[in-house]
């Protein structure tokens, strides 16, 4: 399998998109890599929606927000390093950056009230499938055309399928559909209830029905809503695709950071294809916790299953030679036998689980694994490790 | 003996936590439990990544289709989009009426931005599985629902829907979600369980999804499961000859080595996995610590399992941590908090 050129990719590129469902370690490998690029001298950005607080605090960044801030120079010095270029970070908040929005695109500023005090605004700002990871491109594209970066990394917010991310703009222009939103235009505020004559019976019906469900008010809400930005929705629309298009670009790649386990990877493939299909720039993926064996050179012969690392007859003669000839307790030699055998296991059922992924992938995908750590990661020294195995030296 | 007893004592079981901690595998033992006490038991994936029926040797389920797992033990994939239609179904009686309406543009509009409307028509299923009876009996058809749930930041939004929906909605679904509420936070009748690793982020989230569940939702709160615990590292005299050992090891010449690897080749490779294990468990212990200062007995800890994909011999060894938990586990955390 090739791997992943990660140096190559922070020199290269202006955007680095890390995918991934969660609780697989995004935010951290976005922040390493942020490191990494900062320590190549380049301007970083990393964005993200869910800071992991111990990281950011120990980034310096108690206090991030929906602004940029930077990480101060001394805590990079503090271990050994100097930056030629900047690392700086920045919270996303999609509430916010919707609001933003609204502001921007609403005719008028009592417009922009009414819209925001809207509850079905309110819910959706919140809410809707999409909206969260279409307000993260959204932010991106407005920080990457301030051009202010050399780099921007965005760590997506967590989604129950990575691919949830890139459906986000068909969406939203989905959402802005004029010939869907002019059933909202007229009747709640000329006639204040529903006259159906401007409807064909179906959808009539259909809108009958959302109103013996939810009562008047959600329609009226709605039709507020729409009514408010209807001059704006081709302004949303084409806004959504010039994200879209800046998302295919050159200067852009996405990254799938993953678990190392079976399930993850077979998502990994998925999306891999669907990343194809969508002609989107694909940088790799990243296999993060993956259980290595802890020493390097043991690592062969467990891989091999040589014949004195197999079995329980093995185990055993360890278990004897440690009571019997080191004089250990018997349950403590077990137990560090039992440990060890775990150990073996995990990176065995890692490597064959890596092993069968590259099989049955016909395709070149890159792929870069990085070991589970035993501590959390939490600060720069943290991320220094992993970056050790992000961007291995050539060897 | 259980040391949780009552845990299965219930109609409904949520459980829930961030994406990656094991969420699936804890609704499936405390299901495949439940079963094996011979309690009819509906194994719910609430708009998740349906995986539960491979755990069991079983092809994927499709949505709203039961799936035989095991004897007492079948699966049933909740989402909400088809919640809705079924649920128009009854409400409209006419499948052809139903059809034409899902057909159009508007009805698929309202489906994807109506805030909250898939997910109370998902969670509204729950309660329309728990009011299933027996023919001709008001027997329920299924003795327990354990339901697997999407990862935390959705969760609190699916199961804040029917409470949202209650106060706010008027009409048919006011009153719908009225029941659906009742029936989520009746202590007699549903837990809400939460499953979590002893790691930074996901200790964080369980405690965030406990406040939200407790003071937010109004759920009675069931047990946390500290999914993924390492052993506890030696202590005392044990810690005594550990060290010793590890000493002696360190302190060997080259020459020393080469020749004791001859002899016992995994030797070094035995020291390295227990510093490891060692560093690990210390880590985790920091988490265990606060969790325990938030759930006391209420904590059940499983172990780390080297399986390599859930599976059931996966759910046997869980089954048997929660059914016979080792006290040891707990480890240095709960030492430290009944000191």
């Amino acid at each position: 399998m090739p791997n992943v050129d990660l140096e190559s990719l922070l020199r290269g590129k202006k955007i680095i998109i890390c995918c991934g469902s969660g609780g697989v370690g995004k935010t951290t490998v976005s922040a390493a890599l942020g490191v990494q690029a900062a320590l190549l001298g380049k301007k970083v950005l990393t964005l993200t929606v869910d800071p992991a607080k111990r990281l950011a605090d120990s980034l310096g960044l108690s206090e991030l927000g929906n602004q940029e801030a930077q990480v101060p120079e001394e805590r990079f010095l503090r271990h050994g390093k100097n930056p030629t270029g900047s690392l700086h970070a920045m919270m996303l908040d999609t509430k916010r950056t919707f609001d933003e929005l609204i502001e921007r695109y609403a005719p008028n500023e009592d417009v922009a009230r009414n819209i925001m005090h809207n509850q079905f605004y309110q819910h959706l700002s919140s809410a809707m499938t999409g909206s969260h990871e279409y307000l993260a491109m959204e932010k991106l594209y407005q920080i990457h055309l301030e051009g202010r970066y050399d780099l921007i990394v965005l760590d997506t917010p967590p989604t129950k399928h990575a691919l949830d991310f890139l459906e986000a703009p068909s969406r939203v222009r989905a959402f802005f559909d004029r010939s869907i939103s002019q059933w909202f235009l007229k009747p709640y505020l000329t006639m204040g209830r529903l006259s159906l004559s401007l409807f064909n019976r179906t959808a009539g019906t259909v809108l009958r029905l959302v109103e013996r469900f939810t009562g008047a008010e959600f329609l009226q809400d709605v039709s507020e809503f729409v009514t408010g930005l209807a001059d704006s929705f081709d302004i949303f629309r084409s806004r959504a695709e010039e994200v879209a298009h800046v998302l295919r670009g050159e200067q852009t790649t996405f990254l799938l950071v993953t678990a190392a386990d079976r399930s993850a990877l077979e998502e990994a493939a998925y999306f891999y294809d669907r990343i194809q299909e969508a002609a989107l720039p694909f940088g790799g993926i990243i296999a993060n916790r993956f259980h290595a064996f802890p020493v390097p050179g043991a690592a062969a012969r467990v891989s091999a299953g040589g014949s004195s690392l197999n079995g329980q007859a093995s185990l055993d003669a360890d278990v004897s030679y440690l009571s019997e000839e080191r004089g250990l307790p018997p349950s403590v030699a077990r137990q560090l036998v039992e440990n060890f055998d775990r150990y073996r296991k995990l990176a065995l059922r890692d490597q064959s689980v890596l092993q069968e992924f590259a099989r049955r992938s016909p395709r070149q995908v890159p792929i870069l694994t990085v070991p589970a750590f035993d501590e959390d990661i939490f600060d720069i020294d943290g991320l220094l490790k992993m970056n050790a195995h992000l961007f291995p030296s050539p060897s | 003996m259980m040391q949780y007893p009552g845990i299965l004592d219930k109609r409904l079981l949520i459980v829930s936590g961030k994406g990656g901690v094991g969420k699936s595998a804890v609704a499936s033992t405390l299901a495949w439990m439940a079963a094996c006490k011979g309690k009819r038991t509906l194994l719910v994936e609430l708009d998740t990544v349906a995986s539960v029926s491979r755990m069991f040797g079983k092809p994927q389920s499709d949505v709203y289709q039961e799936t035989r797992l095991a004897k007492n033990l079948s699966c049933f994939y909740v989402e909400g989009k088809s919640g809705l239609e079924e649920y128009l179904h009854l409400v409209l009686k006419s499948r052809v009426f139903v059809r034409r309406i899902i057909r159009t543009p508007i009805y698929q509009y309202f489906v994807n931005v109506a805030p909250g409307l898939k997910e109370l028509m998902a969670v509204g299923k729950l309660w329309d599985l728990e009011q299933k009876r027996l023919p001709g009996t008001d027997r329920p058809f299924y003795d327990l629902i354990v339901v697997d749930t999407p990862a935390t930041g959705h969760v609190v939004s699916y199961l804040q829907m029917p409470m949202t929906a209650a106060e706010t909605a008027k009409g048919f679904v006011g009153r719908e979600a009225r029941k659906v509420a009742d029936l989520l936070q009746d202590p007699l009748r549903t837990a809400f369980h939460i499953v979590t690793t002893p790691a930074e982020m996901p200790a964080n989230e369980a405690l965030d999804l406990h406040e939200a569940a407790r003071s937010r939702l109004h759920l009675p709160i069931g047990c946390l499961f500290v999914n993924q615990v390492y052993p506890p590292f030696f202590q005392g005299a044990d810690g005594e000859s550990y060290r010793r050992w590890r000493g002696e090891l360190e302190g060997r010449s080259e020459a020393e080595s080469a020749l004791q690897r001859e002899r016992a080749g995994n030797e070094e490779a035995i020291l390295a996995c227990a510093e490891s294990w060692k560093k690990a468990r210390a880590a985790q212990d920091a988490h265990l610590g606060r969790l325990f200062n938030v759930f006391g007995d209420r904590t059940i800890i499983l172990p780390f399992i080297t399986a390599p994909h859930t599976s059931i011999d996966m759910i046997h060894t869980l089954a048997r941590s929660i059914e016979e938990p080792d006290e040891t586990m707990k480890g240095r955390a709960s030492a430290e908090r009944g000191s």
